[in-house]
């Protein structure tokens, strides 16, 4: 591990000059082992971040973590989160540094680069401890590239008689590589004018919450390296001979450089007696594109008994071509039909998966966890899976 | 009859160790009204005043049979729940959980030194100097 940055991290938050100022560290850890047990005659799903290869790793989940914030007085404050991914070789990054007035007991006003709420998990998403699964559904919690953003974020808090009301709006930019399933590469991305706003409103002994994203997606390699060059591959392959102008057409409504991308999410939470309810519903798509509209959703149910919890929940993916609205203008069959196949080859999964999670709380800051999950890709090539994983969650 | 006086004394000193009583304390010149939801809110940071306006400073006590009963009375969280809990608000910059002290004596000198400030001790700890704003039962088996 590269510990150095970690040291670093600690150096300078017990140097003489922040002596003086309050300053609380904090952090978590996975360690978290897993496999997928998939036969040589179907490819594995390829979740992101677990178990893509056959053997059983305890590399894929596992992070350390440690978050410094010092109280600048006056109301001033400073945090920075360190995050060391063992997917990434635990090599430490900055997630976060941001700077934090309370403006007053209800709001709050963040500056620099923070954790974007795409959903309502999502900015714990790397906190084993605070849920019960062994991991968050991978339907929706995804591992979105842009899950930190560089921004200002105003987040309030109101007690409306015996109801909580929190939310977050925030505006923000994000410049980094997305990943895309299909091809398993990275490009190079943009996304200007994030705007943000999510709500969470909280009873004795339950949630409801929802949020809406939207931000402007900037991306030529995209264009030039996935979607284009799979436009001329379909043209060439389909033998028509469509001009120059209708294969530009086809590249106008599939590209997906300087489009807007929406995610939406909404859902529920219920604690009664010892009986746990969660359900969450998302969806997303890059509009005007080949990206079709991305819908996601888990429903679960668990049970605490004494130090024990136990979960079960169902997950569903799914990205439907939806009767090719991006088609709806070819003329020809020929330009018609290369739109379909550029939409079918880029468009993800339909993937379903059940799965029960065990949590035993066995020390007041860490729970053991263990999952068995039974999963269908509806891709040919990949079907159903079968998996497992177990580890540890700590919090300090 | 003596026998069966032994066997009562025996009896009430049993019961005495099964309840364990907490009371919640502030400064004598504290005259806030607090019923258990407010409690339970400002512990939680979702309510950062008393209702008269005036900056609430709760102090948790670290650990020990008090905070077990507060947890689960007040904050009706086990403490991996309430781990969880401020682990969300934490890692997500919306709040620090509460002070923690080492016992009930540093409970009381805090809420002695600091007009804002709120805990809860042992009932057996209390010294007449703070003021009581409310008191729980707890059933110290059934943690």
């Amino acid at each position: 591990m590269k510990v150095w940055k970690f040291v670093l991290f600690f150096l300078i938050f017990s140097s003489p000059i922040l002596r003086a100022a309050e300053i609380s560290v904090n952090g978590f850890a996975s360690v978290r082992g897993g496999q997928i047990l998939q036969d040589d005659a179907h490819q594995n799903p390829r979740l992101p971040d677990m178990y893509n290869d056959e053997y059983f790793t305890l590399t894929d989940e596992s992070l350390f973590a440690i978050q410094g914030r010092v109280d600048l007085q006056h109301k001033l404050s400073a945090t920075v989160q360190l995050v060391a991914h063992g997917s990434e070789n635990f090599e430490p990054e900055v997630k976060w540094a941001y700077l934090s007035y309370q403006l007053n007991d209800n709001h709050a006003l963040h500056v620099g680069r923070f954790a974007n709420p795409i959903f309502h998990q999502s900015e714990y998403e790397l906190v084993g401890y605070t849920h019960n699964f062994s991991r968050l559904p991978k339907s929706v919690y995804f591992g979105f590239d842009f899950s930190n953003v560089d921004g200002i974020k105003l987040q309030s808090n109101f007690l409306i008689e015996e109801l909580y009301l929190d939310t977050h709006l925030s505006y923000s930019s994000w410049q980094g590589d997305i990943f895309n399933v299909s091809t398993a590469q990275s490009y190079d991305s943009e996304l200007n004018d994030i705007f943000n706003f999510s709500a969470t409103l909280s009873g004795e002994n339950w949630q409801l919450f929802g949020g809406y994203l939207s931000g402007g997606f900037a991306s030529t390699e995209w264009d030039s390296q996935l979607i284009f060059p799979l436009i001329d591959g379909f043209n060439a392959a389909s033998g028509s001979s469509l001009s120059e102008q209708e294969v530009q057409l086809i590249k106008a409504q599939l590209g997906a450089d300087d489009n807007k991308g929406e995610y939406a999410y909404m859902g529920a939470n219920i604690e009664w007696a010892k009986w746990i309810f969660n359900l969450e519903y998302v969806e997303y798509q890059l509009k005007d594109s080949f990206d079709s509209l991305n819908r996601g959703w888990f429903t679960a149910v668990g049970r605490r008994l004494g130090d024990f919890v136990v979960t079960y929940h169902h997950e569903v993916y799914l990205q439907s071509a939806n009767g090719y609205p991006q088609a709806n203008s070819m003329q020809s069959d020929a330009e018609k039909l290369i739109t379909k196949q550029t939409i079918d080859i880029l468009n993800q999964r339909e993937m379903y998966m059940d799965v029960v999670s065990l949590r035993y709380d066995f020390h007041p800051s860490a729970a053991l966890k263990a999952d068995i999950f039974v999963g269908n890709d509806k891709r040919e090539q990949v079907g159903s899976f079968v998996g497992y994983s177990f580890g540890l969650d700590i919090v300090f | 009859m003596k026998q069966l006086i032994a066997i009562l004394i025996l009896l009430s000193c049993f019961c005495s160790r099964l309840y364990a009583d907490i009371v919640v304390i502030v400064h004598p010149k504290n005259t806030a009204i607090l019923d258990v939801f407010d409690i339970r809110q400002l512990f939680l940071g979702k309510a950062k005043s008393y209702p008269n306006g005036i900056k609430a400073i709760p102090v948790n006590l670290t650990s020990g049979h008090a905070r077990e009963i507060f947890n689960k009375q007040v904050l009706q969280k086990s403490n991996s729940q309430l781990k969880a809990y401020w682990a969300k608000l934490v890692f997500t910059g919306r709040g620090v959980p509460p002070a923690e002290l080492d016992n009930d004596q540093a409970v009381i000198n805090m809420v002695l030194r600091n007009q804002d400030a709120i805990g809860y001790i042992d009932q057996r700890s209390l010294t007449p100097e703070v003021r009581v704003i409310a008191e729980f039962e707890g059933d110290l088996n059934g943690r």
